[in-house]
């Protein structure tokens, strides 16, 4: 298994690989399904024996779904603490899934487009993440694997609640639908506040760091549908789809706007970046993302040529501080994490 | 303004979520930023206020009773798995499937708090509806291409499928 995770660390998801409809603009799209196993108590009131019941059930079912034919299993008493924020940082697991001590494990394909915890807050939390704006796809390849696996296993369903879940807030469809977004110009312009208080219908959610008078973290944005009891899967999903298309819209448009009456301001920032992140010796994750956010613009308004989206999604992953243990192969201080990500990310963009 | 996790360092970054036409705000500092796994926008950041779910809940419970566990909801127990409304009141998780059917009445009304609905619509127990107007409908092809070739029989059969399948809910 240490091979395993050793060989992954020089890898990346396909969902990093900036391909994929709207990609200047949207990193990723996931879908998640959560399921329960009737007649068994929610992972937070089961007992061990039922905890090793369900997981050896799932994963013998989920083993014969198509998808995971050849996936690898992780059990997490099998893993260190820094396997752990490694897999938390690559978006396999959930930080609480780390931090459970119950018997659980998670299957992953190599690609790293589909993933299942079991025994997470439900006994199964099915994931699929593409790159770009396609939760249709992802949507399209879930609904396959929940139907396999739905008819070797008895799922927890009631005809009022449909489909029950550990947390109220789950229950119903089990889904959610979310995008990464990064919108640095709306943020720059401050046009975001408006848009926020306008646009976002009930039962969707935006998340983000902004707001008057504080640093602003990498310009990086989640939308997802709240609700999921009360509406068809594809209802879910069509709620959501024309927020994202607006937002897409708005930024690209804030884009246009800059470059013809601001040019130099833009450029400014994109260039001071590129100086910063190429001189600096010791780089926090969250300066490095803000950096890292202006370069990335730079690459969507073809100011920096020599770079491009594939590149800047991957550092996100690989500049995060398990990561960056994993590549030094020991534990480190925050200081020398800080100064190792200088010089790897100095390293990656041919800096030095 | 001093960080809202840590209580101790300066606030230098505000976290924002706005569900419909809620917003809420947390300023937090730059370690707790990072130990909270915030400066990874990859993350799922969904969980970063805490139980959201608590937040809705303690909302209905004020607006049901004065106090926020009572002896009453001590006593209401799931008989499969022994959790009680109090202690769901705590937690915000149920214990098992039968709970739904436990507290049924309080489900419902919390459930429409949260999704502004209560019941259930989307795919049923088995295949996806979607798909199972599909299947319906490429029946209905195959019906049409057995009635011009005559083959009353197999046309028949074809014709109880799709009525069942049809029934279905």
């Amino acid at each position: 298994m240490h091979s395993v995770i050793e060989q992954m660390k020089f890898q990346f998801a396909d969902w990093l690989s900036g391909k994929g409809k709207d990609s200047d603009i949207i990193i990723s799209s996931r879908v998640r399904l959560a399921r329960n196993l009737q007649n068994i108590p929610f992972v937070n009131r089961a007992s061990e024996d039922q905890h090793n019941a369900v997981l050896s059930t799932v994963l013998s079912t989920a083993q014969k779904v198509a998808v995971f034919k050849n996936a690898k299993y992780f059990n997490m008493f099998a893993l260190d603490e820094l396997d752990k924020i490694f897999f938390v940082e690559r978006r396999l697991i959930s930080s609480e899934f780390a931090e459970m001590q119950s018997p659980r494990g998670f299957l992953v394909t190599d690609s790293e487009e589909t993933s299942m915890m079991i025994n997470e807050e439900d006994h199964i939390r099915i994931q699929v993440i593409c790159s770009g704006f396609s939760l249709d796809k992802a949507w399209y390849s879930i609904r396959l694997i929940d139907e396999e696996m739905s008819k070797n296993l008895n799922y927890a369903f009631s005809d009022q609640f449909g489909y029950l879940t550990a947390c109220p807030t789950n229950v119903g469809t089990g889904v959610r639908f979310s995008v990464f977004i990064h919108l640095p110009v709306l943020t720059f312009t401050k046009k975001i506040e408006g848009i926020f208080s306008e646009m976002i219908p009930a039962g969707i959610a935006v998340r983000g760091f902004y707001g008057e008078g504080s640093k602003v973290i990498g310009n990086f944005f989640q939308i997802s549908n709240q609700y999921t009891l009360g509406w068809t899967e594809q209802g879910i999903l069509d709620r959501v789809t024309p927020l994202i298309k607006r937002f897409i819209i708005q930024e690209r448009k804030a884009r246009e706007d800059i470059m013809n009456d601001q040019r130099i301001v833009i450029e400014d920032k994109i260039y001071r970046a590129l100086g910063l992140i190429s001189k600096a010796r010791i780089l926090s994750s969250i300066e490095f993302l803000d950096l890292l956010s202006a370069l990335r613009l730079g690459v969507d308004l073809s100011l920096l040529k020599d770079y491009d989206t594939k590149l800047f999604n991957e550092l996100i992953v690989l500049a995060q501080p398990a990561h960056i243990q994993k590549l030094e192969g020991k534990t480190l201080t925050e200081m020398e994490r800080d100064i190792l990500r200088a010089s790897l990310v100095r390293k990656k963009l041919h800096l030095n | 303004m001093l960080c809202e996790k840590c209580h101790q360092r300066e606030a230098v970054v505000k976290f924002t979520q706005v569900i419909g036409t809620e917003k809420k705000t947390l300023n937090i500092c730059d370690v707790c930023a990072e130990k909270q796994g915030l400066s990874n926008p990859m993350v799922d950041i969904s969980k970063v206020f805490g139980k959201i779910i608590i937040a809705i809940l303690s909302e209905y419970l004020a607006s049901q009773t004065s106090q926020t566990v009572s002896e009453k909801d001590k006593k209401e127990v799931c008989k499969e798995c022994g959790l009680s409304w109090a202690d769901f009141k705590l937690t915000g998780r149920l214990g098992c499937p039968a709970c739904y059917n436990t507290f049924v009445e309080h489900m419902k009304m919390l459930l429409r708090r949260i999704h502004g609905n209560n019941r259930h619509i989307g795919k049923p127990l088995g295949k996806h509806p979607k798909e199972k107007e599909e299947t319906i409908r490429s029946l209905r092809k195959k019906l049409q291409k057995y009635i011009c070739e005559e083959n009353y029989e197999g046309a028949a059969e074809l014709r109880d499928r799709i009525r069942k399948l049809e029934q279905k809910k």
